[in-house]
């Protein structure tokens, strides 16, 4: 089970209103490559996980994305913040005001909503882990992307802390796979699935 | 293969699963009562009861963590058990 702690993994303080940033750092929120998927990516693989590192490592992966969920919330909210509607238009936010004022829904940049799609859990370690790997980079340039737009130095403080932890993570999880595959046979990784034939 | 899991883990003692029991009983009243709290922050006979359930529950998952292991990344005890944290069984396993 879940406890909630009331801080934040790492500190977000925004001081200025700023809905363009706003428009597209929202796709770490509820977008592909996003951090409400890659919190259910991990949290939904675990479950047929055999090896214990594996549980540990998706938990705790899972568990952190779901802080991050929360820092970039954090970050949307602080930059919806006060804003005035003449703000609201001149950044081309009418459309998502309209529907959700100044709350947080999880979407893409694009403005399509969060879609369980985005992610797969297959049920086998080996197809999971590379998925997760994947993920972790497909994070780590939407953040760079994200970095070669935004310049106020509130913003990319937290932005670059968030793009360093999907390579600290890329890295758990490709040793988690070298884990599976230790416990498989070295000749054919793939002879059976260690979550179904085991 | 070096290492074939266990389809059904080793189950935990009756002992183990009642104290569990007890943690789990103490920390959903806490959760409860905190949500009747988050509503009615002044009732007197809720918050008296909150702080007798906080210590029993806190006293309850150090004597669980002491014996059992972690119930929290918090709960390792590195110098006596080592990572202690990736052990089984997990909680969606259905031993606990």
């Amino acid at each position: 089970m879940w406890t909630y702690e009331k801080k934040l993994e790492y500190p977000v303080n925004i001081k200025n209103p700023n809905p363009a940033m706003a428009k597209f750092i929202i796709t770490q929120v509820g977008g592909p490559d996003g951090e409400l998927a890659a919190s259910q990516r991990y949290l939904s693989q675990r479950y047929s996980m055999p090896y214990d590192e594996g549980k540990a490592i998706l938990t705790d992966i899972g568990t952190e994305e779901l802080a991050h969920l929360e820092m970039v919330s954090a970050i949307i909210h602080q930059l919806t913040r006060n804003m005035t509607i003449e703000q609201i238009k001149a950044a081309g936010m009418e459309t998502y005001f309209v529907d959700h004022t100044a709350g947080i829904y999880p979407q893409a940049a694009a403005g399509f909503p969060f879609d369980a799609k985005v992610f797969a859990s297959k049920g086998d370690a080996i197809t999971d882990l590379f998925e997760d790997m994947a993920a972790e980079q497909k994070a780590r340039t939407t953040y760079d992307n994200i970095l070669r737009m935004v310049d106020d130095p509130d913003v990319i403080d937290p932005i670059r802390y968030l793009r360093q932890r999907e390579i600290n993570h890329f890295q758990r999880f490709g040793e988690t796979l070298r884990i599976v595959q230790d416990n498989l046979n070295s000749k054919n990784f793939y002879a059976m699935n260690p979550e179904f034939d085991f | 293969m070096k290492n074939i899991p266990k389809r059904n883990p080793v189950g935990m003692s009756s002992e183990r699963i009642a104290e569990l029991r007890r943690i789990q009983q103490l920390n959903f009243t806490m959760i409860d009562l905190g949500l009747y709290l988050n509503t009615h922050e002044d009732c007197e006979e809720a918050l008296i009861l909150y702080d007798k359930v906080q210590l029993m529950h806190a006293a309850a998952k150090a004597k669980y963590e002491e014996c059992y292991g972690p119930l929290t990344i918090e709960g390792v005890d590195t110098e006596k058990d080592g990572w202690s944290w990736i052990n089984g069984p997990w909680p969606w396993e259905g031993e606990c």
